[in-house]
């Protein structure tokens, strides 16, 4: 079993203060679901988590296994088993998916070890076929001219081949039709197990349909806000966000209190 | 031995005009940001210059990824190794000054026509020199043809010039690469096509040269009705590489593609000029050129599609896309229509801009350094031209620019 423990993270990016103190512990094996209306810090949360060149940690650590990786580059996290799917993958012409994803195979090579080329074209067609892509996207340019659901699709297909411990979906499943969601959903199902664990962020219910999460967390203004299992899905099925704006309007407004007082000013 | 008269009068024209022009100056549009007089040119020209092949000497026997391989040494030694299969199609090569074949006057002439600057007519004061690759009707050259001209001697002139005359329906792929490893050499060289109808040909024009050296290349290509054709460029480097590429489509119903890739580092100054000439119906054609520039490199990208009266159902596209690495360098787009035919459908895009960091990002999230994120995404960004080459201009092209793209930083 591994840890991922997220201890009150702060973050921001062009001086603009995004993250309030995130408090979140997620061990392999669990699903946890982070909701929240837009703007409220996911996408952020995710970037940080996968550690985003742009964005700065001002307070707070980040532990994986009980190690501080806050100083650790993007590339080192990746290679240490943190996965991010993201919301709007980019494109990169002319770098084809089966050379792209021979690379990010081969960084992970320990030393002296070589890759199996054989073994590993037979896993990546059968994890093509998986995820409902057709083989010849082995000889694609990486996301080039993908449809949205397609981009997905390869994003989880990365997701199978990595088998990340922590695999951060970032809304994977926006503009996904049913279809494709039971994709997402069984690629989730065929790593789900004690070596790992995954935090899907979403603002829609729907996808829990498909992938029951052990814990949800909603996401207000840089902060959660909320925590609980699935009833709270259910309960912002009924209501929607709501009841989560009327409680903790003053998230933010909160925090400045604290300092002020702790400045002696109140 | 009329025809021989006749490529000397053009030769001794050629005498002439360059003595009496003088080098290009900023004034002329094509010239405006290279500054010739900077790279005192004079200093290059004021000598003998080394013809391009003085002697030639063919032999035919097993090559391996070649039908024809062409080597010229220093001193214009030419050997020429011919496939079998070559040599029985009845594919020539020759000097223009000997007397195996009838010179074809008529391409000499017209390429001669082109040239509108001393440069240009200072290639052809030794048009004895050049070398005629004549491809017959019909004949299909399965594997490519490669001439490689080796300049090494420091502070010498080399004036090279190759004329291909391809019939009807032939096909063939050519590469022409020049290494000048020496010091303060001055390469200058002319490529000539007339390819007949129907014909099939890809070119390449390749070049090493070392820093301290220059090069200008004019490539003149006449192709003919249904004819397709493909070109690459690349020029790799030398402290100025100029290089005009000018292709007339003469008649219907022609395809004609232009690639192009230049890696610019330190002071290097690369200047490269396509023009797509369209004179008949249904013409399509399209240049693409790529450049990554570093450091206080620079290229200047200027394309011309220029359509006649006669040019309707045109359809042409000029593209060019420049990937800067640091402030210091710096690519410049130039890209003009000339249009004079109401039916036609032409465009032109050009994109200069850093390594885009959310692809950066995107790789390096997934286990790869942040150099390894750069050299792929550029290499992904040369390969948009190198995937639709032929592998043979691609094998000789790419690795002289692949270890500059693991060099990002
Ligand atoms: N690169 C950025 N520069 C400035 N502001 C940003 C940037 N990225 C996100 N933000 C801001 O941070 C807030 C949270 O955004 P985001 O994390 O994308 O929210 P979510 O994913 O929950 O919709 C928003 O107000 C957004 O405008
Ligand atoms: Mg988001």
């Amino acid at each position: 079993m591994k840890t991922l423990e997220i201890q009150n993270l702060h973050a921001e990016i062009e001086g603009k203060k995004i993250l309030n103190g995130i408090n979140l512990t997620m061990k392999t094996g669990e699903i946890h679901a982070l909701m929240g209306p837009n703007g409220s810090g996911k996408s952020t949360l995710a970037n940080v988590l996968a550690g985003h060149p742009d964005y700065t940690v001002t307070e707070g650590k980040i532990f994986l296994d009980g190690e501080d990786i806050l100083e650790d580059d993007a590339s080192k996290r990746s290679v240490k088993g943190i996965f991010l799917a993201f919301q709007a993958p980019v494109e990169i012409p002319g770098i084809t998916i089966g050379k792209y994803l021979k690379r990010i195979m081969e960084v992970r090579l320990k030393e002296g070890e070589r890759m199996d080329v054989a073994a590993f074209i037979k896993e990546l067609r059968s994890i093509l076929t998986m995820v409902g892509l057709s083989k010849d996207f082995i000889n694609r340019y990486l996301n080039e001219g993908f449809s949205g659901g397609e981009k997905k699709r390869m994003e989880l297909a990365q997701m199978i081949l990595l088998k990340p411990s922590f695999a951060i979906l970032d809304e994977l499943d926006s503009g996904l039709d049913i279809d494709a969601l039971r994709s997402v959903a069984a690629g989730i199902d065929t790593l789900r197990g004690e070596n790992f664990g995954s935090l899907i962020i979403t603002h829609y219910q729907r996808i829990m349909d498909y992938i029951k999460p052990d814990f949800v967390h909603i996401l207000y203004q840089g902060k959660i806000v909320e925590s609980g299992g699935r009833d709270l899905v259910d309960r912002l099925e009924e209501t929607g966000y709501g009841w989560v704006k009327d409680m903790h309007e003053n998230v933010e407004e909160s925090d400045e209190y604290k300092y002020a007082a702790a400045a002696g000013g109140i | 031995m009329d025809n021989i008269q006749t490529y000397k009068d053009i030769q001794n024209e050629a005498l002439q005009k360059f003595n009496t022009s003088s080098w290009p100056s900023q004034e002329e549009e094509e010239w405006r940001r290279t500054n010739l007089s900077k790279f005192s040119i004079d200093t290059y020209t004021s000598g003998e210059p080394n013809p391009a092949v003085t002697s030639l000497v063919t032999t035919t026997g097993e090559i391996n990824d070649y039908d024809i391989d062409v080597s010229i040494n220093a001193d214009g030694k030419a050997s020429a190794l011919f496939s079998p299969q070559a040599s029985e199609s009845g594919v020539r090569l020759s000097l223009l000054s000997g007397n195996e074949l009838p010179a074809p006057y008529d391409m000499i002439r017209w390429s001669f026509d082109k040239m509108d600057n001393k440069t240009g007519y200072y290639n052809f004061t030794r048009l004895g020199n050049a070398l005629l690759l004549d491809i017959p009707g019909n004949v299909q050259l399965l594997k490519p043809v490669r001439v490689q001209y080796t300049a090494d001697k420091s502070d010498s002139t080399v004036l090279y010039s190759l004329f291909i005359n391809a019939g009807k329906n032939s096909e063939a792929e050519i590469i022409e690469k020049v290494t000048a490893a020496g010091e303060r050499i001055y390469v200058n060289s002319t490529s000539t096509l007339f390819a007949d109808m129907r014909t099939r040909i890809k070119t390449a024009f390749i070049s090493d040269v070392s820093d301290s050296s220059i090069i200008i290349a004019h490539r003149n290509i006449r192709l003919g009705e249904e004819s397709t054709f493909l070109d690459f460029q690349n020029f790799n480097g030398s402290k100025l590489s100029k290089g005009r590429t000018e292709v007339d489509l003469a008649d219907d119903n022609i395809t004609a593609n232009l690639y192009g890739t230049v890696y610019a580092e330190g002071t290097e100054h690369f200047d490269i000029r396509t023009i797509q000439n369209h004179h008949a119906h249904n013409g399509k054609s399209k240049a693409l050129l790529k450049s990554i520039v570093k450091e206080k490199g620079r290229t200047i990208f200027q394309g011309l599609i220029n359509v006649g009266e006669h040019g309707a159902l045109t359809d042409a596209y000029l593209t060019n896309n420049n990937i800067i690495l640091n402030d210091s360098a710096r690519a410049d787009s130039i890209p003009a229509l000339k249009i004079q035919n109401n039916d036609v459908k032409c465009s032109h895009g050009s994109t200069t801009g850093k390594i885009d960091p959310h692809q950066v990002f995107y790789l390096t999230s997934r286990g790869l350094s942040h150099e390894e994120a750069k050299s792929l995404i550029l290499e992904g960004f040369l390969n948009q031209v190198y995937d639709v080459l032929p592998e043979s201009f691609t094998n000789v092209s790419l690795p002289l620019i692949e270890n500059k793209l693991s060099q990002v930083s």
